[in-house]
C-alpha cells in the first residue's frame, strides 16, 4: 500500500515536470503535402478498394514489405548474412 | 475505492516518464515518432516499412494528413495494428493523434477501407487490446514502450470507442449495406474522442 502511494506521489511529480519540460520543447516540423499519383488517387475517387494497402485508397494501411533489389542473389546485399563464396 | 493496479500505474509512470526524457533532451515524442526523418511528409509511414513486432503480433508507424476529423493541433498519429494467424491478415487496433510537441490529443477508430483491415468486432479487438505489447531495438524504443503504455492506460476508452464504433456501423449497414459502408469514402474517422494524459493521471491518482 505505501509503494502505491509513493508511487501515486512520483506521478505527480512526474507530470508537471512534464509539463514544464514540454512547453520548452521546439515543436516537430510542419507536415509537407505530398505528391500524390493521379491514377492512384482517381481509383480512390470511384471507391474502388486498392489492392494495394499503401496506396491512398487504403491511406493508413500498414507498409507492404518490399523485396529487396538481388535478394534472390545470397551474394547479394538483400542477404547480408549469406556464406562467403 | 477502486484500487490502482501495479501495471496500471507502471503505465502511468512510462507514459509520462517516456516524453520527459524526450523533452529533457530537447526532444519529443512528435520528433521521436518521424524516426530520424527531418521532414514529416504528408502520408508517408514513419518508419518507411513500420515497426513490426513478430513476437507480439502487434505493429506500428506514424504518419501525418488531414480529415475533416483532425484536431486543429494535431501533428500526426500512430496506427496500431494486430497481426492475425495468416500473412496479410491484420486489424487496426486504434489511432492516436499527438500534437506537435508530443502530447496525445486524440484516439479513433477508422472504417474498413482506411487501413484495408481485417474486420473484427469490437470483442475481437478488446482481446487484442488486453494483450497488446509492441517492442523494437533501436532508436523507435522508447517511443514502442510508450505506445504500450498508452494502451494500457486507455484501455477502457480504447474498449468503449471500439463498441461504439461496431454500434454505429451496424446502425449505418442498415441503411447502405456493409459493403457499401467499408468502402464509403465519407467515413474515415468511426468514433474518436480526445484526451488529455494529466487528465488520466489525475483519475489515477483518484482511485484507490
Amino acid at each position: 500500500m505505501k509503494k502505491s502511494t509513493v508511487s501515486r506521489s512520483k506521478l505527480a511529480e512526474t507530470l508537471s515536470a512534464l509539463m514544464l519540460a514540454t512547453a520548452l520543447v521546439a515543436p516537430a516540423p510542419a507536415v509537407l503535402a505530398a505528391d500524390a499519383p493521379a491514377a492512384a488517387a482517381s481509383a480512390a475517387k470511384d471507391g474502388k478498394k486498392a489492392e494495394n494497402p499503401c496506396a491512398p485508397g487504403n491511406p493508413c494501411g500498414p507498409a507492404k514489405k518490399k523485396k529487396k533489389k538481388g535478394s534472390d542473389n545470397p551474394c547479394a546485399p538483400g542477404n547480408p548474412c549469406a556464406p562467403k563464396k | 475505492m477502486a484500487a490502482v493496479s501495479e501495471p496500471l500505474l507502471n503505465a502511468a509512470h512510462d507514459a509520462l516518464g517516456i516524453p520527459l526524457r524526450y523533452a529533457r533532451s530537447g526532444s519529443s515524442l512528435a520528433m521521436a515518432a518521424m524516426a530520424g526523418a527531418r521532414q514529416c511528409v504528408e502520408l508517408q509511414h514513419y518508419p518507411r516499412s513500420d515497426v513490426v513486432d513478430t513476437a507480439h503480433g502487434t505493429r506500428f508507424y506514424y504518419h501525418a494528413h488531414g480529415s475533416r476529423h483532425t484536431p486543429g493541433n494535431e501533428h500526426g498519429h500512430f496506427h496500431l495494428f494486430a497481426h492475425g494467424s495468416q500473412p496479410g491478415d491484420y486489424t487496426h487496433l486504434a489511432g492516436l493523434s499527438i500534437d506537435a510537441r508530443g502530447q496525445p490529443v486524440r484516439l479513433f477508430t477508422t472504417n474498413c477501407w482506411v487501413t484495408g483491415e481485417t474486420w473484427r468486432t469490437a470483442a475481437e479487438v478488446e482481446q487484442f487490446l488486453v494483450r497488446f505489447a509492441v517492442q523494437t531495438q533501436g532508436r523507435l524504443a522508447p517511443v514502442a514502450r510508450w505506445l504500450t503504455a498508452m494502451v494500457h492506460l486507455y484501455r477502457p476508452q480504447l474498449a468503449q470507442l471500439v463498441r461504439r464504433r461496431d454500434t454505429l456501423m451496424a446502425r449505418r449497414s442498415a441503411r447502405q449495406g456493409w459493403d457499401v459502408l467499408c468502402e464509403d469514402r465519407q467515413l474515415d474517422v468511426v468514433t474518436q474522442t480526445r484526451i488529455s494524459l494529466a487528465k488520466r493521471i489525475q483519475q489515477i491518482q483518484q482511485l484507490g
